[in-house]
């Protein structure tokens, strides 16, 4: 491979695996700095989307699209289950929450891994085909990948900061108490958080499942990463989500790329922890 | 009636004296093998494969009069313990096998348990089979007793990379496996016969089982333009990503899939992309009218599709039943000993047992080893070509 093309393939490949992390990190993210909870589910939450997807499309055989529209639909409805029986009263309670989202990320791995067993699943990609870019080669699903993670991005950006409900979000984020006064209903836009967050996993699912496989093991990655993420970025930072999912998209791709997939690993936990040392709240703290 | 009584009498009384010497599998002895394998967990279907080939092979074997060792005639019974494909487990089996059961042949399924039970096995001078890979930790000068059922990796090369060097024009490879030990292993014996070959290796690459994305190895691996890629122990569905992943790269040399894969999820995961892809091990047909039949015979008996898995096991109960018989004995030290000389007309074709010019010693099954690559248009598997090892391994 040419120097060009090589350099475009990294950069490909770095934004594809940021997109991929940072829509994972950012509903895990969202549910720390609102709930004060950590959700180790979330990874558990994309897997189950990704099955659903397998089955609304592999299993009944439903165009790839309205499965995805089903698919994003009930993971959220799965998502305002979860908050009203099983996180809502466990409300600002690290520890707790912790433990139940464990038991629920092994039951529900298992479940799973009972009905489809252990063999990988593939959906019939929708997306099929490859493209030359200056010499690279460009497949049209990680072409998916990037134009509608960054949209999504783009769109939770904008309803953060632009909408009634984003602002609401905001406020909570930033002072309950205050905004309890203001007549914000915290139930309301803890039930918001979960919709969004579950949402934000299903579309990666949707977006990435073409391009890889799916077995109840694919949460673990895109939850490890999106911890570090978070920590990287700064709890409760959207923003700095965004910017630490870049980094670690990127050193993943570029030390991968040069190095081993291994060294590419022990490179991105070094970074973190030097930024740690400088920055212990992360990189854009308290910046929703 | 007095008469007819004594003609009578007597005739019983020789039969019975003389029934017991006769080779009548009425009379026959047990001859116990354990078989110590994973029941349950995610190694669960390869363990059951390797007990129902054993099922079927000592049905086979008892139906035609069993084992026969001078006068006398031995059934084979089969005695089975869960061994989950854990180390700790696989030693409590072959304790309750050797010290309860009192048996004198085991089979063992799992590279870390035959590892983990050999000492016992040659402390107890066991005649032990071991369905693994572990090359020379699991079958070496000091595990006499231990046998190896599957073919290595190291013998799969040795055996078809020749014919791709010289088939595809080949002079640089690049090596990616996993980064565990069995994969570790199956880097290092391509890199031996790869070198022996005169080959250059551009690159070698290892990460994770279950690695979601291998687009940033194979970047690095393709930069280097290798004109063959061998992906080592990716398997699952591990290998098929990458498959697809590399070209969708544009990778467009030489694909070599040395480890067991699974078509059905190679066909899902890469459809589209496994064109010219070359596996080993894999057959396009029948590897032999015996395959036929033990395939026809496992679906009668156990009401569910074949699985080629079951293949690599039918051979053992043969070779034992052969070995036995040409000792003349069912002590394992001198069925071991016969062991090399032991050849038999077996599922892949002839199977004998060689293998010391690299372990030390004489332990590993040796059979014809298929080259197969999966032609794009027709959408099927289609042999390229049979190798052997020589004759001297």
């Amino acid at each position: 491979m040419d120097t060009v093309p090589f350099y475009i393939q990294v950069f490909t490949n770095g934004v594809v695996l940021s997109c991929y992390y940072i829509l994972v990190a950012v509903g895990l993210n969202l549910i720390m700095g609102i709930m004060h909870i950590v959700n180790f589910a979330q990874g558990t939450v994309y897997m189950l989307s990704a099955m659903l997807l397998y089955i609304l499309c592999e299993e009944l055989g439903l165009n790839y699209f309205f499965s995805g529209a089903l698919a994003i639909a009930g993971t959220a409805g799965l998502g305002i289950l979860m908050e009203r029986f099983l996180f809502r009263r466990l409300l600002g309670q690290f520890l707790p929450s912790l433990v139940m989202s464990l038991g629920l990320l092994l039951a529900i791995e298992g479940a799973v891994w009972l009905r489809f067993g252990i063999i990988s699943k593939a959906v019939t990609s929708p997306f099929r085909g490859l493209f030359k870019f200056w010499g690279a080669s460009i497949s049209y699903e990680r072409v998916v990948v990037i134009v509608g993670g960054l949209l999504l991005i783009a769109g939770l950006f904008i309803f953060i900061r632009h909408t009634k409900a984003g602002k609401a979000i905001r406020a909570v984020e930033q002072d309950r108490e205050a905004a309890i006064l203001h007549g914000i209903e915290i139930t309301k836009i803890c039930r918001l958080v979960f919709i969004v967050s579950f949402a934000l996993s299903a579309a990666a699912a949707f977006l990435v499942s073409p391009m890889l496989v799916i077995d109840p093991n694919i949460g673990h990655t895109p939850l490890l990463k999106g911890l570090v993420i978070i920590v990287l970025g700064g709890m409760g930072s959207v923003t700095g989500t965004l910017v630490g999912g870049f980094i670690i998209g990127f050193i993943e791709s570029i030390a991968g790329s040069f190095f081993d997939p291994t060294i590419a690993s022990i490179f991105s936990f070094v970074i973190l922890v030097g930024i740690l040392l400088v920055r212990p709240s992360g990189l854009l703290p308290y910046r929703m | 009636m007095r008469k007819m009584f004594c003609p009578s009498v007597l005739a019983l009384v020789i039969s019975l004296t003389f029934i017991p010497f006769l080779p009548n599998p009425l009379f026959a002895k047990d001859l116990v093998i354990g078989i110590n394998t994973p029941l349950s967990g995610a190694a669960a279907p390869t363990g059951l494969g390797l007990l129902r080939a054993m099922e079927l092979a000592a049905e086979d074997i008892n139906a035609t009069g069993g084992i026969k060792v001078g006068k006398e005639s031995y059934t084979l019974k089969l005695i089975t313990y869960d061994n989950k494909y854990d180390a700790k487990e696989a030693v409590a089996s072959v304790n309750k096998l050797i010290y309860n059961d009192k048996v004198k042949y085991i089979i063992t399924t799992g590279g870390t348990c035959v590892i983990a039970v050999n000492p016992l096995i040659t402390e107890n001078k066991i005649l032990h089979i071991g369905y693994t890979y572990g090359g020379k930790k699991a079958t070496n000068p000091n595990t006499p007793y231990t046998f190896r059922s599957i073919m290595e990796p190291i013998q799969g090369h040795s055996a078809l990379l020749p014919y791709i060097v010289e088939k595809f024009k080949v002079k640089t490879i690049a090596l990616t496996s996993t980064d565990d030990e069995t994969g570790l292993i199956q880097a290092e014996d391509a890199e031996v016969v790869a070198k022996r070959l005169g080959l250059t290796i551009t690159d070698k690459a290892f990460a994770p089982r279950g690695t979601a994305d291998f687009t940033p190895m194979l970047t690095k691996l393709i930069a280097k333009k290798p004109q063959a890629i061998d992906f080592g122990a990716w398997a699952g569905s591990d290998g098929p990503l990458a498959c697809k992943q590399a070209k969708e790269l544009g990778y467009t040399g030489v694909m070599i899939f040395s480890y067991s894969q699974s078509i059905p999820t190679f066909e899902k995961v890469a459809a589209g992309f496994m064109d010219g892809v070359l596996f080993y091990g894999i057959y396009a047909t029948d590897p032999s009218p015996i395959a036929t039949q033990a395939a026809k015979r496992y679906e009668e008996k156990y009401k569910q599709k074949f699985d080629p898995i079951v293949w690599r096991n039918v051979d053992v109960g043969y070779v034992l039943k052969k070995a036995i018989e040409t000792a003349g004995s069912v002590d394992p030290t001198a069925v071991k000993n016969v062991m090399p000389k032991v050849q038999i007309d077996g599922v892949f074709g002839r199977t004998r047992i060689g293998g010391k010019s690299y372990y030390g010693i004489d332990c590993q099954f040796l059979f014809p080893v298929p080259l197969t690559t999966y032609d794009g248009k027709q959408k099927k598997l289609v042999e390229l070509h049979r190798g052997g090892m020589p004759a001297d391994y």
